[in-house]
């Protein structure tokens, strides 16, 4: 059965347009043939697969994509220096050439990308919008982080420059290149505009630091390598390849860091779990109120949990040195307090390390006391940290900062705010940091 | 015409001095340079055609040159041999191709194959990904639980030994449409490009990776 065509259709689109347009042109000759025979073999493989990603699988093994653009280009090259070589040299028809191509870049910018994003963007699912009229439509964003008009502008600039009254071809190539406008219209500056503007989410985020040193040296490496190129502009080449050294770098440590930031969440969720297990009300509630037979599960829980805890905790240990205690002191601990990424409070860590820790050994309940105490944090709604809407309400403000005031809202709406009684995290007064 | 001259002559000479000044940009400085001299020395602009030849053309595979000599460079810090292969070829093969056009697709073409390489390879990061359920395994295996629990543990590890297996299969499976008969080769995760995305030391990566290819069969 070959591919569906609501897939395949999408994906031959442009390249049967490219047939089209060179037919168009009465284009013939052993490239135009060549692109043909590759587009016909495109549609013999999706309709031999019914498996789309062997069907890109093969495509790419024939590496047909790229062999049907060069014959396109190449038929179009051909076409051209025909052309040329008739009209011979006219620098007047050369500039025109150059400034109307430019002319239909910026409309082409203007007039339909800009627009059509708009319109994807405008995607509607009524409930919602009921609610909350604009929060499919990303207009705002688009306008702001689509930065086409400074591109657009450099574009202008150089079309200005060349329907001055004498402008000659050789002038305008020379002067592009002396104003920075040819590096303008590649819109090399906005890369600098991108890393500034994940500066500020990665500020707003707080993942972790990698994020921010990462951005702050991308930025700082653009700015080296302006200073260093006569137009002020760095090479992209240079700059790609700059970046991608930093992101390299930094890897590995985030890696460590997630790992480590993960097990130790682990940890603390199984001492929760696990203590809240002995309380009266957990058959009543998740995970174990939607099991077959809950009070049989909770059983298991009280019996497994520790046994499961104790092997985490070496592992722990075994790959990081790190032991329950020095969780509390490393630095990815004390990042997600500060952050407010963690989600307890300091009064149940507190309790987690004193009173349930040492007893969640294999084989062995939770007191009756500690029990109590455990449901008393649950009742009381003192578990979870009461400041963990800190998060989402930076990234609300810095949502704002870019979008326009209350955007953040209209879009997603209000977060909801879950009832939290504990005391806010103090790091100052945390014992065992 | 006389005007046009000497605008060209300022217009080729501004085209080289993009590249002054860096040296990572070499080749295509000489290149440039080249071109410009052909102008300086044309006393008509008709003497252009002939005195440029094919010049021009050199500045493209010139630029290819400089970008992948700075690539090599970089790959080579970073020990990635795979992304390495793709710049070796393009560096030795790139001076054959006669028209900017030809380096264009001569590039893309070792780019693209190179892109299966690298794909091929990365795929063998499965073991990362399945180093958290190799714990898990480890950690039902060794934990201590009441006997009337046991069987709950077993059968916990069992699955995951089965999915772990199936997780392999699936990854053959689909590659193999990539490139026909690729096998997943674990042991390739001990060379630096993937063993340094390991957040572990050296000894736990070879013993995690032993109990990896003992469990799937590898």
């Amino acid at each position: 059965m070959p591919i569906d065509p609501m897939m395949i259709d999408a994906i031959f689109k442009p390249f049967s347009d490219m047939v089209n347009d060179c037919k168009a042109q009465n284009l013939t000759g052993e490239d135009f043939d060549k692109m043909c025979e590759m587009f016909d073999r495109m549609n013999e493989l999706a309709q031999s697969h019914d498996d789309f990603n062997a069907f890109n699988g093969q495509i790419m093994q024939e590496n047909i994509y790229m062999k049907f653009s060069d014959h396109y280009g190449r038929a179009l090259a051909s076409k051209a220096q025909a052309e040329q070589e008739e009209k011979g040299y006219d620098d007047n028809a050369l500039l025109k050439q150059s400034v109307d191509a430019l002319k239909n870049v910026v409309l082409e910018l203007k007039n339909r990308s800009l627009k059509r994003m708009k319109k994807e963007a405008r995607k509607d699912l009524d409930h919602i919008l009921k609610q909350r009229p604009t929060a499919f439509d990303n207009s705002d964003e688009i306008q702001e982080l689509c930065k086409n008009e400074a591109i657009i502008d450099a574009i202008q600039s150089v079309i200005d420059l060349g329907e001055q009254d004498g402008m000659t071809l050789p002038v305008f190539l020379r002067l592009q290149i002396e104003k920075g406008l040819d590096r303008a219209m590649e819109g090399v500056s906005l890369v600098r505009d991108g890393y500034v503007y994940l500066l500020g989410w990665s500020n707003a985020m707080k993942i972790h630091p990698y994020e921010i040193k990462i951005n702050e040296e991308k930025i700082d490496t653009y700015d080296r390598l302006a200073k260093l190129s006569d137009f002020n502009f760095p090479q992209t080449d240079e700059l790609d390849l700059e970046h991608e050294k930093i992101d390299y770098n930094y890897k590995p440590d985030i890696n460590i860091w997630e790992e480590i930031k993960d097990r130790w969440e682990d940890l603390l969720y199984d001492l929760s779990h696990w203590s809240m297990a002995h309380t009266k009300v957990a058959p009543h509630i998740q995970p174990w109120a939607g099991a077959k037979n809950p009070h049989r599960y909770v059983k298991e829980t009280m019996g497994i949990c520790p046994g499961l805890f104790k092997q985490r905790e070496r592992l722990l240990h075994k790959y990081f040195e790190i032991t329950f205690l020095d969780i509390f002191n490393h630095p990815t601990f004390k990042w997600q307090v500060e952050s407010q990424w963690i989600g307890y409070s300091q009064e149940f860590v507190e309790f987690l390390i004193e009173k349930v820790y040492p007893e969640c050994l294999p084989n062995n309940k939770l007191s009756k006391n500690i029990v109590e105490e455990r449901e008393v944090f649950y009742k009381e709604k003192r578990e979870m940290n009461p400041e963990d809407h800190k998060p989402l309400e930076r990234v609300k403000v810095y949502y704002d900062s870019k979008f326009g005031e209350g955007r953040h809202e209209a879009k997603y709406g209000q977060a909801e705010r879950y009832e939290r009684n504990a005391v806010p995290w103090n790091w100052d007064s945390f014992k065992y940091k | 015409m006389k005007n046009l001259l000497h605008e060209y002559k300022a217009y080729y000479k501004v085209r080289a001095s993009r590249f002054k000044n860096n040296p990572k940009y070499r080749h295509s400085y000489n290149a440039e340079q080249v071109v410009s001299e052909a102008m300086q020395n044309c006393s008509e602009l008709s003497e252009f055609k002939e005195k440029l030849g094919d010049k021009n053309e050199k500045c493209a595979p010139a630029l290819i040159k400089d970008k992948y000599l700075m690539r090599k460079t970089h790959y080579e810090e970073m020990e990635e041999t795979v992304r390495l292969e793709c710049v070796n070829k393009i560096l030795t093969t790139v001076d054959k191709c006669l028209t900017a056009l030809d380096v264009a697709t001569h590039v893309t073409e070792i780019e693209t194959q190179n892109g299966i390489d690298i794909s091929m390879d990365e795929a063998n990061r499965h073991f990362i990904s399945e180093w958290d359920r190799i714990d898990k395994i480890e950690i039902y295996e060794n934990a201590e639980v009441p006997s009337k629990y046991q069987h709950v543990i077993d059968e916990r590890a069992a699955k995951a030994k089965e999915k772990l297996k199936e997780s392999v299969n699936s990854l053959e499976e689909n590659n193999d449409k990539w490139r026909p008969g690729w096998k997943h080769t674990p042991e390739i995760i001990l060379e630096h490009r993937h063993k340094r995305l390991l957040p572990y030391k050296e000894a736990h990566i070879k013993e995690q990776l032993s109990k990896y290819r003992l469990l799937i069969n590898r």
